[in-house]
């Protein structure tokens, strides 16, 4: 599940501790993280722009990104800095872009790729978690049914309903 | 690629063996992904000490001042 996040999501998790910043360790941990040289300089501009005292910020966010994988930014549409990160996004295959903009939020899906909030995105992961757990239970009670059942070798595409509670 | 040898107590040792067994990775993956885990924590601890009585100063008093305000 590699994960795009907007400019502004990238820099709440670099300003506070909170729940972009949780986004961005999880996704970072599971090397779905996601930056482009746009998001980059749209950053390194608010933060010259908001903080002017403190050059030293940019080098700051820069540092949170290091283990994130860059993706090709794009030309089109010109006028439009957002549409170009989601359309970047789209490009490199990205199923879930973050963002706080309620405008490019409004927008829902593009393509297959979903547009969440962080909140929205972060629920999915915890569900997303869940079910990994959930699965691995199943697998491990089958397992354990086909060794009592004489099955040594759990067969490929063997269906037994078993209720885990 | 460097080659680093670790002192570590035997139950260190058990515990790593155990991350390994549960991941299915071996030692070196494991000990690589706690370096980028710890050295990504270390660079937001550093920025989030930092930046915020800036943030502040500029109106951003939480996360959800800043994802409203920036596009």
């Amino acid at each position: 599940m590699r994960v795009f996040l907007d400019t502004n999501a990238g820099l709440s998790a670099t300003i506070f501790a909170g729940l972009c910043e949780a986004l961005v360790t999880e996704c970072s941990d599971n090397g779905w993280l996601l930056t482009s040289p746009r998001v980059q300089a749209e950053a390194h501009a608010v933060l010259l722009r908001k903080f002017p005292p403190l050059p030293r910020a940019s080098g700051l966010f820069d540092d949170n990104w290091r283990e994130a994988e860059l993706i090709a930014d794009v030309a089109e549409p010109a006028e439009d800095n957002d549409a170009r990160l989601v359309a970047a996004a789209v490009a490199a295959g990205a199923p879930i872009f973050v963002t706080g903009d309620r405008r490019v939020l409004g927008r829902k899906a593009v393509a297959a790729m979903r547009i969440r909030s962080p909140r929205e995105a972060w629920i999915a992961f915890v569900r997303a978690a869940f079910a990994r757990r959930a699965s691995a239970v199943v697998i491990r009670v089958r397992k354990r049914r086909a060794y009592q059942l004489g099955l040594h070798h759990w067969p490929r595409n063997h269906a037994l309903t078993l209720s885990v509670s | 690629m460097t080659r680093l040898s670790v002192r570590l107590s035997d139950k260190e040792a058990q515990d790593l063996q155990a991350i390994c067994d549960s991941l299915g990775k071996s030692r070196s993956e494991v000990v690589r992904d706690a370096m980028r885990a710890h050295r990504l924590r270390q660079a937001l601890r550093a920025s989030q000490a930092e930046l915020p009585p800036a943030a502040r100063a500029a109106g951003w008093l939480t996360e959800d001042d800043l994802l409203h305000e920036v596009s």
